[in-house]
C-alpha cells in the first residue's frame, strides 16, 4: 500500500539513527514542558484556546448570523478544534528550520528533526482535544456507531496532509523568507474556505464543487459525518487527500535532506 | 602521536562560499574559505591563528560537518567532530536536568549516555538543589556554569573549541580552565581557534595560521605564531630587515605551486618542521619586494589573495 510505505519513508532518515529518533521525542516533550511551565495553569491552555475560538464563532454565527443547523455546538466544536490542528501544524512547523538558526549553526542536527518535534507537538494536543471532543458529544446526547473507527483514518490522513505542509514549508522557508508572511494569509484564507462554521449545504450548488476541491473542508466534514451524523466518512475524498499530501511530502522530505548542510549558511 | 601517524583529517584547497543577498533576484558569492590545506593528526592540538574574518568560524564549521566546502577534498572518517557549544538549545522554563538532557543530546551524546553523566554534570556545574528548579532563575554564571558542564561531557572523536577555555566567575573560571586545559593536552584530538597567540603556545604543538581564507602557514606552533607575530604582533617593525632573502620567495612559489595538488607531496613539505619557511614564504615574497614596513603587512595580504587567487572563485 502506497500509503503506509509513505508514511514510513517519512520519518524514515531518522528512524535509522535511534540517537536523532531519541532527541526528536525529547524535544518534543521539552518544547511541551516549555509551553505549559512557563504558565499558571499549564495544560488547561491546551482546551481554554480552542474554547475562546469557539465561544468567539459561536456568538457571531450562531446568535447574530443564525446560522441554521442541527447541532451547532458540536458542529462548531468539531470545526474549530479541527482547524486549530491545522493551523497550528503548518504554522509552527513552516518556521522551524529558520527559527533554528543559532542551533544549527552549531552543532549538526538533521534538519528533519525540526518539522517533526513541531508536528507532534501539535498532534499531541489535538489527541487530547479530540478526546474530550468525543466526550463531549456523548454528553451531548449523540451516540457511538461502528463508524467511529474511521477517525483513526480521519486523523491519520490529517496528520499526513498538515505534516506534508508543515515539512514543505520548513524547507523552502530558508531559501524564500518572504514565503512566511503567505503561509498567515494563507491559513486565515483557508479557514474562511474551509466550512469550520458553516455547512456546506447551505452553499449554492454551483460552488459546492470548489468548496470540496479543498483538502480541509474534506476532512472537517469527514469527522462530522462521523461525530454528528454517525455515518461512514467519504473514504474516496480522503484517499485523493492522502494521495495529494504524499505527492507534497515527497519533495519536501528531498529538499530537507538534499540542503542539510545548507541550511547552516542560508539562515545565518 | 602527532605527524607521522595517519592523519584523521586531510583538508585540500577546502573553500566555501557564502550568497549574499544584494537585492531582489541578486547575490553574490562570497568566499569565507579560499584554500584551505593542512592535515589533522589523532591525538594532536591542533591550533587555528588568525585575525577576525579570515575564515576561523567557517572552517570549524566545515570541520564540525555543519555545512560542507564547495570546493576542494576532504579525507578521513572520523566518526564525530563537535563543536563544544555552550548552553545550546537550552530552554528558558525547563529545570537545569532537563536543560543538561536536551542540550547534550543535541550535542551528540545519546540519552543513556547523558543520563549516565547527569550527577557528574550536577556535581561538576556546583548547582546544588537548583539544578531541579528552572533555568529562567539561575543568574547569568550559573547558567554559564551548566552550560559549560555539558558541553564538557563530549567525548567527541575530534573536539573543536572555539576561544572557551573557561566561564563563569574568577573560581569557576580557573576550574573550568584547568579542566579543559587538561582534556585539549590528552591524547585526545582538539582544533582549538584563538586570538591569543599564548593560548596556541601553551596548549598546541601545531598551528595553522589563516589569513584571508587561506592557509599561509602550518607548522610548529613557534614558527608559525612567530610568523603571525611578524606579520600582525607589536614586533613587527623590529623583525622586518632580517628576513628579507630573495631565496626563499622563489623555493616557496615554486613548492607552494608544485607539489599542492599531490596530497603526499603537499604533507611532506608542511609537516617538516625544518621546512616551515616553505609554508610562511608566501609572507615573506612580497615583502622582499617592498621593502617597508607597513605596506609589507598590506601585500602579504595580497600576496596571499594571489596564491588563492590561481585557483579562482568560481568553484564547483
Amino acid at each position: 500500500m502506497p500509503l503506509a510505505s509513505i508514511i514510513c519513508a517519512v520519518p524514515g532518515p531518522i528512524m535509522r539513527d535511534k540517537h536523532y529518533f531519541d532527541l526528536i521525542l525529547y524535544k518534543t516533550y521539552a518544547d511541551m514542558r516549555a509551553e505549559t511551565a512557563r504558565t499558571y495553569i499549564g495544560y488547561l491552555w491546551w482546551l481554554i484556546d480552542p474554547l475562546v475560538a469557539m465561544a468567539t464563532y459561536y456568538v457571531v454565527f450562531g446568535l447574530f448570523l443564525q446560522t441554521k443547523t442541527e447541532d451547532f455546538i458540536p458542529f462548531l466544536l468539531i470545526g474549530v478544534a479541527v482547524w486549530q490542528w491545522f493551523a497550528t501544524t503548518v504554522s509552527k512547523g513552516a518556521n522551524t528550520v529558520r527559527a533554528a538558526a543559532s542551533l544549527i549553526s552549531q552543532v549538526y542536527i538533521p534538519k528533519l528533526v525540526f518539522p517533526t518535534v513541531a508536528i507532534l507537538l501539535a498532534f499531541l494536543h489535538f489527541v487530547v482535544v479530540l478526546l474530550l471532543l468525543i466526550a463531549f458529544c456523548t454528553f451531548y446526547g449523540l451516540s457511538f456507531s461502528p463508524s467511529y473507527t474511521a477517525l483513526l483514518v480521519i486523523v491519520a490522513v490529517q496528520f499526513l496532509f498538515s505534516g506534508s505542509l508543515a515539512y514543505l514549508l520548513a524547507a523552502l522557508i530558508p531559501f524564500i523568507p518572504d514565503l512566511r508572511n503567505f503561509v498567515d494569509y494563507g491559513l486565515r484564507m483557508l479557514m474562511f474556505l474551509s466550512g469550520v462554521f458553516y455547512p456546506a449545504a447551505q452553499l449554492p450548488e454551483r460552488v459546492q464543487t470548489w468548496f470540496y476541491l479543498n483538502p480541509m473542508a474534506n476532512l472537517i466534514e469527514s469527522y462530522r459525518d462521523v461525530l454528528i451524523h454517525q455515518r461512514w466518512p467519504d473514504f474516496g475524498a480522503l484517499g485523493l487527500v492522502a494521495l495529494l499530501s504524499c505527492a507534497i511530502v515527497v519533495p519536501a522530505i528531498y529538499l530537507l535532506t538534499r540542503y542539510d548542510r545548507v541550511y547552516p549558511k542560508v539562515v545565518d | 602521536m602527532g605527524p607521522g601517524a595517519k592523519p584523521v583529517l586531510s583538508l585540500r584547497h577546502v573553500g566555501a562560499s557564502y550568497w549574499l543577498r544584494k537585492g531582489f533576484f541578486r547575490r553574490q558569492r562570497f568566499w569565507a574559505l579560499k584554500d584551505v590545506s593542512f592535515d589533522l593528526y589523532p591525538g594532536e592540538s591542533l591550533g587555528v591563528v588568525g585575525r577576525n574574518g579570515c575564515g576561523k568560524s567557517t572552517l570549524l564549521k566545515i570541520l564540525a560537518g555543519i555545512t560542507r566546502p564547495d570546493k576542494g577534498s576532504i579525507s578521513g572518517e572520523p566518526r564525530s567532530a563537535t563543536l563544544l557549544a555552550l548552553q545550546l538549545g537550552f530552554l528558558p522554563y525547563l529545570t537545569g536536568r532537563e536543560n543538561a538532557m536536551l542540550s547534550g543530546m543535541m550535542l551528540g551524546l545519546t540519552r543513556a549516555g547523558i543520563a549516565e553523566r547527569i550527577e557528574a554534570i550536577a556535581e561538576f556545574a556546583e548547582l546544588g538543589d537548583f539544578f531541579d528548579e528552572p533555568i529562567a532563575e539561575y543568574s547569568a554564571g550559573m547558567r554559564a556554569r551548566l552550560g559549560f558542564a555539558v558541553a564538557f561531557q563530549l567525548d567527541p572523536d575530534i573536539l573543536l573549541v572555539d576561544e572557551v577555555l573557561g566561564v563563569g566567575d574568577a573560581q569557576f573560571r580557573e576550574k573550568s580552565t584547568a579542566v579543559m586545559t587538561e582534556k585539549i593536552r590528552s591524547d585526545k584530538t582538539v582544533v582549538l581557534v584563538s586570538h591569543n597567540p599564548e593560548t596556541l603556545l601553551e596548549l598546541c604543538g601545531r598551528a595553522v595560521w589563516l589569513e584571508d581564507g587561506c592557509t599561509r602557514a602550518v607548522g610548529p606552533t613557534e614558527e608559525v605564531v612567530r610568523a603571525y607575530r611578524d606579520a600582525f604582533g607589536p614586533r613587527r617593525r623590529a623583525r622586518k630587515r632580517p628576513n628579507i632573502e630573495p631565496v626563499t620567495a622563489g623555493r616557496a612559489a615554486s613548492s607552494d605551486g608544485a607539489g599542492a595538488d599531490e596530497p603526499g607531496v603537499d604533507r611532506a613539505h608542511i609537516d617538516k618542521g625544518t621546512d616551515i619557511a616553505h609554508a610562511v614564504a608566501p609572507r615573506d615574497a612580497p615583502r622582499t619586494a617592498q621593502g617597508d614596513g607597513l605596506s609589507s603587512k598590506v601585500q602579504a595580504a595580497t600576496g596571499s589573495g594571489e596564491k588563492c587567487g590561481r585557483r579562482p572563485g568560481r568553484g564547483p
